[in-house]
């Protein structure tokens, strides 16, 4: 199979503003279309902060991230979040005072899809994680958090973005659910040909993974355990 | 569109908060629009009051200035005696002058009381033990034998104001023999005999248009006259050819008593009409009587005065003037203005000042809706948007309640506070409405900005990582 890179790191580095230290080093490194990417590394090793880089939430100190070789800081990066790139936070950030569906809805009205189609869609998505129709019309309060974990990912690839970075996406989750979450990342990499990185702890959740690499003093390399 | 969708859909889940700031947006602009609805009957009223009222003014000697420059001469007279003496003579303005100052864009209009005697060839003149007065009040009331036969008997009388006998002949020759005076108001509050119960109508009607009159009861008599009839007039000299007929619209009653009576001499024998019955009359002779020009505001009367000197007012005379009438009328009036505009002025302010509160709240508390939306890449614009259309629709409901509000309590305030004046019945002034819509908009773009700056502030992903 071809493959087709879609995101690429070229020499990025990040330090937070007001301090010296850095917590990126010159990472480079190009993600795959159709692959499933998890990312793992020790606490406040930079894992977060890299992916808000890839989401577009942040700009790097020095270097480029490319999207489809082009350099997404000279892009119009909000465009690029509510089309390219779908973000399951490790928080969810759902919007709790409304539906699981609105949430979605939500989601795909801001890339621009609206209409009774997008009605459709949404529901599909949320039936696709596991999220049925009742349950799907009740606040985010009402549901439990692996049932949040999987709207946030609904909505995450809710706007049929390329690429879908998660946030510790089990961490919270018992391992039923996250073999469930992982089986549903798989089936979006392999069947829906999305670049899938997801950035963990949990070695079950590297396990899965197509490609493994790890985070340490700031910078990235592949797994070697994998 | 989804943007006014979600907005709407925001304003629903979100019950308790907004239902707290239409409340208050609701109390600020019924106080909005009701004390600017007071404001505007108010103005209105003023306005009016201004139109109708003005400032009265007067020409009259400014003795002050006059004696103090002039100061009067002594002079000792034959026998010894002293006696003051002025001998300056001022000359009084005319009725062309009149006319002439009234012509100003500081007069509102002006008030005449003119008066010319007059003759009739067909007229049967009030006997004399009607007219005890007669004969010293007006010469183009009295017949030439009376005059002379006045002036005989009083032989000083006669030379001090023609000199000699000759010189009354003089005049007399170009006179005709008068019956009685016309009389000419512009307006029928003039006729203060009227008001003060000296005379009443008895029938018919005041002259309202010009070749009208009405005629007193005796002079009725005399004459078998009724209202609707006609009579004819010429004027006192013998150059007034030209007769004019005036139709007698009502006949009044003299209720002088019989001292003033007799002082006032001609008074069976007076033909009221109107000024400009007179004026067009061509008689020669005109004289008035007293001219009050309505200013338009008391600030007009040093303007006027000048603009008077300058069109040739002797520099002796000024203008006597009286804001009584004109304040006692619009001062409570300016002062309710004047209060309903600054509570107007405090309730936007408050109402601003609460709704701001109310904004800065709702965003710390919507803050991370604010980042999850920035996360899903929602433009700053459409987070603004979004937040602006929730406070629109607020604002909208608001206004239309309180507009309903203002349909419904405008009148029975604007009674209570301002009293039986006609402005009372117009309800809720159209500017009202438009000063409410306005500050409903302020309020809306007051909650813009303020969500403008919180989306500017803050980092989506900050909001998160704080949130987290």
């Amino acid at each position: 199979m071809k493959t087709v890179s879609i995101l690429t790191l070229k020499d990025i580095s990040y330090g937070y503003d007001g301090t010296k230290r850095t917590v990126l080093h010159n990472i480079s490194y190009t993600f795959e279309k159709g692959k499933l990417y998890c990312i793992t590394g020790a606490s406040g090793e930079g894992k977060t902060t890299l992916l808000s880089l890839m989401a577009g939430l942040d700009l790097c100190s020095s270097g480029k991230i490319y999207y489809e070789n082009r350099d997404i800081a000279l892009t119009d990066r909000d465009e690029y979040r509510s089309k390219k790139v779908g973000v399951v936070f490790q928080g969810y950030n759902l919007l709790q005072n409304v539906t699981a569906a609105e949430n979605i809805m939500l989601s795909m009205n801001i890339a621009g899809k609206q209409g009774k189609q997008a009605n459709k869609v949404a529901y599909a998505l949320l039936e696709q994680v596991g999220i049925d129709q009742e349950k799907a019309d009740r606040k985010i309060l009402k549901l439990s958090g692996g049932e949040q974990q999987r709207v946030a990912i609904a909505r995450a690839a809710a706007n049929g973005s390329p690429v879908l970075i998660a946030d510790e996406p089990t961490g919270n989750l018992d391992a039923e659910n996250e073999r469930a979450v992982m089986d549903i990342f798989k089936k979006f990499s392999h069947e829906e040909n999305k670049c899938v990185i997801v950035v963990t702890h949990s070695q079950k959740a590297v396990g899965e993974a197509d490609v493994a690499l790890e985070l340490k003093r700031g910078e990235l390399s592949l797994h070697t355990d994998h | 569109m989804y943007i006014l969708k979600n907005a709407w859909k925001n304003l629903r889940r979100n019950k308790g908060r907004n239902f707290m700031v239409l409340l208050i947006a609701l109390i600020t602009l019924t106080s909005v629009t009701l004390s600017f609805s007071i404001k505007t009957i108010s103005d209105l009223a003023i306005t009016r009051y201004k139109n109708n009222f003005g400032v009265q003014a007067n020409i009259t000697v400014d003795w002050e200035k006059f004696n103090h420059e002039i100061p009067p001469a002594e002079k000792v007279n034959a026998d010894g005696s002293i006696s003051v003496e002025q001998n300056y003579e001022l000359s009084a303005p005319g009725l062309a002058d009149y006319l002439k100052y009234a012509d100003s864009q500081y007069v509102k209009r002006t008030l005449y009381d003119a008066s010319v005697a007059f003759a009739s060839d067909t007229l049967i003149p009030v006997p004399n033990n009607l007219r005890p007065g007669a004969e010293i009040i007006d010469i183009g009331g009295m017949t030439l034998d009376e005059l002379k036969k006045f002036f005989h008997e009083d032989e000083a009388g006669l030379k001090e104001i023609f000199g000699s006998t000759e010189e009354l002949q003089k005049v007399m020759d170009t006179k005709r023999n008068c019956i009685g005076t016309l009389w000419g108001f512009t307006d029928i509050s003039l006729l203060t005999d009227f008001t003060e119960g000296k005379r009443k109508l008895e029938q018919g009607e005041f002259p309202a248009e010009q070749g009208e009159c009405i005629v007193s009861t005796v002079f009725a008599e005399q004459n078998n006259l009724e209202t609707g009839d006609t009579i004819s007039v010429s004027g006192p000299n013998k150059a007034d050819t030209e007769e004019i007929t005036l139709k007698v619209t009502g006949i009044y009653a003299d209720y002088f008593s019989e001292a003033s009576a007799a002082e006032l001499g001609m008074v069976y024998a007076d033909v009221i009409t109107t000024f400009d019955t007179i004026m067009d009359s061509g008689f020669h002779d005109i004289s008035i009587n007293d001219a009050t020009f309505i200013l338009n505001t008391p600030d007009s009367v040093p303007l006027f005065l000048k603009e008077i000197h300058h069109k040739g007012l002797n520099e002796y005379y000024t203008l006597a003037y009286s804001t009584e009438d004109y304040e006692s009328n619009t001062k409570p009036l300016e002062n309710i203005s004047r209060i309903a505009k600054v509570f107007t002025l405090s309730a936007s302010v408050a109402g601003a000042a609460i709704l701001l509160l109310i904004s800065f709240f709702n965003i710390r508390e919507r803050k991370y809706e604010i980042g999850v939306l920035r996360a899903m890449g929602m433009k700053k614009t459409d987070v603004v948007k979004g937040m602006v259309y929730e406070t629109l629709i607020l604002m909208f409901i608001s206004f239309t309640f309180s507009v309903f509000l203002g349909f419904v309590l405008t009148k029975p305030m604007a009674a209570a506070l301002l009293g039986n004046l006609n402005e009372v019945n117009k309800t809720l002034p159209p500017a009202a409405i438009l000063f409410s819509a306005v500050i409903s908009l302020a309020f809306s773009v007051l909650a813009g900005v303020c969500s403008l700056l919180a989306v500017m502030r803050h980092e989506p992903m900050w909001i998160l990582v704080e949130r987290n």
